[in-house]
């Protein structure tokens, strides 16, 4: 092997070394690659994984088709609800724990939940903590429905719109 | 209400007649003139062409081309004859064969309102079920211009990222939550391989671009809450008419794939495709054509009004909020937050029990935040922390205490990224080389060094894409390529507690080593060929003053070098300070190093650069340099004016 050639191997291995070694994820341009999340691989870990229901983020087109709960390319309600409890559900258990937040807030007015009642709806969750997150392997429709059950037995949420859960 | 609507028609209507003269689009019903005559004028206006990708013909040409081939134009020739295509367009909008004229309006919603707005079509564009569903998704929306960082742990991420977020407008007084907006964006697919090859993939398109719409709580959780970025939110005031026109065009490019280049036909320039339908004086926001930053396009909207783009937000992320969080905290309770986070301590341990309701409501608050950038960074295994997070959580909830207010951010010496110098520069200088005086062009088309004016750039990063610079010298009247560098990236992010990021650097290019002369007069220019890569770490022990040290590894490469090559380790550590509003910036370095070769030669090489902000745009440097390399040494100075674009 010449010089040449092997000078050229070293400044593959050197360039890209640091490189792979810092890379997390499967981005590419100025910004997020089409986020492709199948499983576990290539992301920083997220916490709770297991409890977003195998249902993780993906490259959604322009007709939302790829929201797995859409159905015939319209969103309904329900099915955002879910899609973001799965999303985020870390972060509304955080928020939850905390007594409110904007996560709880975003999943409060996807149930349907009146402004008026976003302080109520906070207090409820957390006094509930327990009952909807009573372990670490909760799944976010089991989150949802009890959580569902909780506004229904309330009086204070009559105005809310039930959502309907289909399971 | 009339004026409100007749109010931003106008003002539109003003911008573009002060980019160039319009012609008249009255009176062209004239049904005597053949078609393609007929056409003709309206067929040059500006919002046509911007929707057929025909604004910039040299840089669309490549989305031109794409289009083409996905049934983009009526006309063959859609793709370079305006007029062709607006006529081969309404004869489609308003074919003999109903269904076939509905379908070819719901398939071109933009197209056919233009030519509806411009009277030159008098049917209806009717039921559209699948727009008409999307659209309502959507629902009524207010613009926002969402700017994520730079993610300085890839380097396919560094010029931060640019994507638009549609708002729900808030209805009867009630608050819209952010969180639900939709984002458009604009990503090449990268299937899945490791980012440095897409990154090399990217320069030469070896990708397809998509838009995709999702929700922005996937935008925040990915950027945020994975990769730390901050995201800076501008919201963007625009006429609700050029906002439709912009929607209605996205749903045309809905299935449309395009060639992705990573610095010119990227998320920054698409975008400024898309909104050039309803902004059709956006131009470019600065750079050297065709190369598109991200801060560009946010440049580039300025241009929609004077008061098109608004004061921009931070949404920091949670391990800025985490950080800023632990700083403002007693040392007790920092040292009981690790102890909780990393399972010492229960959440019934006495020492928390015994505080007052607030500090044990903060304390476990931090304490779960602490273990959940932990697990995300990997440095705590799944399994272990989600018990114990549920744990923290639960005991929190318990605590009868408000819950805390955000952290205010905005304390921080942070900047908007349009708050930085320009992404392009051009620079004279002039100086001593060795004996030797010279004249000095550079061009560097992207992006930011140390030495710049810190503000809007990511804390330690330095990019420089294909920095050339030529020298002249008057008196051997020889013209030399002094330095070419491809790609140079340092990420350097300071430590703070409690992260630890590595430091990193890779360059490659070609710049000039003196060698021991075969002549009789000083020394032997001799352009070598060089990669360049290593590790370690930064601290800021001050504000304003930044100190790294890496461990690297060198290949050099070229004829006038005994045996061709060599290959060395190298020191590398150097400290920089600006001044608190970053006119001022000095910067030092020092590499120690080892050149192997048939003989083994120490490399030792110091320097001290210092630059003043002259104005926005320029800036003027002085530096210094001492080398030794190869057995000789040799001195440089340089003084240099640079221009930023």
């Amino acid at each position: 092997m010449n010089s040449t050639m092997k000078a050229l191997m070293l400044v593959a291995a050197i360039v890209l070394a640091p490189m792979t070694a810092a890379q997390a994820d499967n981005d590419v341009g100025c910004g997020v690659g089409t986020m492709l999340m199948e499983g576990k691989t290539g992301l920083p870990y997220k916490l709770l994984a297991s409890w977003t229901n195998g249902m993780t983020m993906q490259s959604i087109s322009i007709t939302f088709g790829l929201i797995n709960c859409s159905n015939g390319g319209t969103v309904t309600a329900s099915a955002r609800a879910r899609h973001f409890a799965s999303t985020s559900l870390d972060n509304i258990a955080r928020d939850t724990a905390m007594g409110g937040g904007e996560s709880l807030d975003a999943l409060a007015a996807l149930m349907g939940v009146q402004d008026a009642d976003r302080a109520a709806f906070a207090q409820l969750a957390q006094n509930h903590f327990d009952a909807l997150f009573p372990s670490d392997e909760v799944t976010s429709d089991e989150m949802l429905q009890t959580l569902d059950r909780l506004i229904s037995e309330d009086a204070r949420f009559a105005a809310s719109t039930p959502l309907a859960l289909a399971s | 209400m009339l004026v409100r609507i007749l109010g931003p028609a106008l003002s539109l209507l003003l911008s573009l007649a002060t980019v160039a003269p319009l012609p008249s689009f009255a009176g062209e019903t004239d049904e005597s003139r053949p078609p393609t005559e007929l056409a003709a004028p309206l067929s040059e206006h500006p919002v046509w062409r911007a929707l057929l990708h025909q604004s910039r013909r040299r840089i669309d040409a490549n989305t031109r081309r794409a289009l083409e081939e996905t049934d983009f134009f009526f006309h063959e020739d859609g793709a370079r004859k305006p007029n062709r295509e607006l006529v081969a367009a309404l004869a489609a909008f308003e074919a003999a064969d109903p269904p076939a004229a509905q379908a070819a309006r719901c398939r071109f919603p933009a197209r056919f309102a233009f030519l509806k707005e411009q009277g030159r079509t008098r049917a209806e564009r009717g039921p559209c079920p699948e727009l008409d569903a999307w659209r309502e998704i959507i629902g009524d929306v207010e613009l926002t211009l969402v700017f994520p960082e730079a993610f300085l742990g890839n380097p396919a991420s560094m010029f931060g990222h640019t994507l638009l977020r549609f708002d729900p407008k808030a209805q009867d007084g009630e608050a819209q939550n952010e969180l639900l907006g939709w984002t458009l964006d604009y990503t090449a697919d990268a299937g899945g391989q490791i980012g440095a090859i897409y990154m090399l993939r990217g320069l030469v398109g070896g990708y397809r671009g998509q838009f995709s719409i999702a929700p922005y709580y996937a935008k925040t959780k990915f950027y945020g809450d994975w990769q730390d970025r901050d995201i800076w939110e501008y919201p963007l005031d625009i006429p609700n008419e050029a906002l439709e026109r912009i929607l209605l065009h996205v749903w045309e490019l809905r299935e449309v794939t395009l060639p992705y280049y990573f610095f010119t036909q990227n998320c920054s320039e698409k975008l400024l495709e898309v909104l050039e339908v309803g902004g059709v004086t956006l131009g470019r926001g600065g750079g050297f054509p065709p190369m598109v930053a991200p801060v560009d396009t946010v440049r580039a909207l300025e241009q929609f009004g004077p008061d098109a783009l608004g004061t921009p937000r931070l949404r920091p992320s949670p391990a800025t909020q985490l950080q800023e969080a632990l700083r403002r905290v007693p040392r007790s309770e920092r040292l009981l937050t690790e102890r909780l986070a990393n399972g010492s301590s229960a959440p019934d341990d006495q020492a928390l029990v015994s505080l007052d309701a607030d500090t044990r409501a903060r304390i476990l608050t931090l304490a779960y935040d602490l273990l959940r950038h932990r697990t995300l960074a990997k440095q705590v295994p799944e399994d272990h922390a989600r018990t114990r997070s549920r744990k923290l959580l639960r005991a929190r909830s318990q605590v009868d205490a408000p819950r805390p207010e955000p952290v205010q951010i905005e304390v921080l010496p942070r900047h908007p990224p349009t708050d930085g110098h320009g992404t392009a520069r051009v620079e004279l200088a002039g100086g001593v080389q060795d004996r030797d005086a010279f004249i000095e062009l550079r061009i560097m088309p992207a992006y930011h060094t140390v030495l710049d004016a810190p503000a809007g750039f990511a804390e330690g990063g330095e990019i420089r894409f294909l920095d050339t610079q030529l020298r002249y010298f008057p008196e051997l009247n020889r013209v030399r390529l002094h330095e070419f560098t491809l790609l140079d990236v340092t990420t350097a992010s300071p430590w703070r507690p409690p992260f630890r990021p590595l430091a990193w650097h890779t360059e490659i290019g070609i710049r000039t080593r003196m060698l021991s002369s075969r002549r009789d007069r000083g020394l032997d220019t001799e352009g070598v060929f060089r990669a360049q890569a290593g590790i370690g770490g930064a601290l800021t022990p001050a504000r304003g003053l930044h100190i790294f040290a890496l461990g690297e590894l060198i290949v050099e490469a070229a004829d006038g070098l005994e045996e061709k090559f060599s290959v060395g380790p190298l020191l590398r550590a150097g400290l920089s300070y600006s001044t608190p509003k970053g006119r001022y910036t000095l910067r030092t370095q020092a590499i120690a190093g080892l050149l192997t070769g048939p003989r083994t030669a120490p490399w030792l090489e110091i320097e001290v650069d210092q630059r003043v902000t002259l104005t926005p745009q320029w800036s003027a440097t002085l530096g210094g340099r001492f080398e030794h390399a190869y057995d000789v040494g040799h001195l440089e100075g340089r003084l240099g004016l640079t221009r930023y674009f």
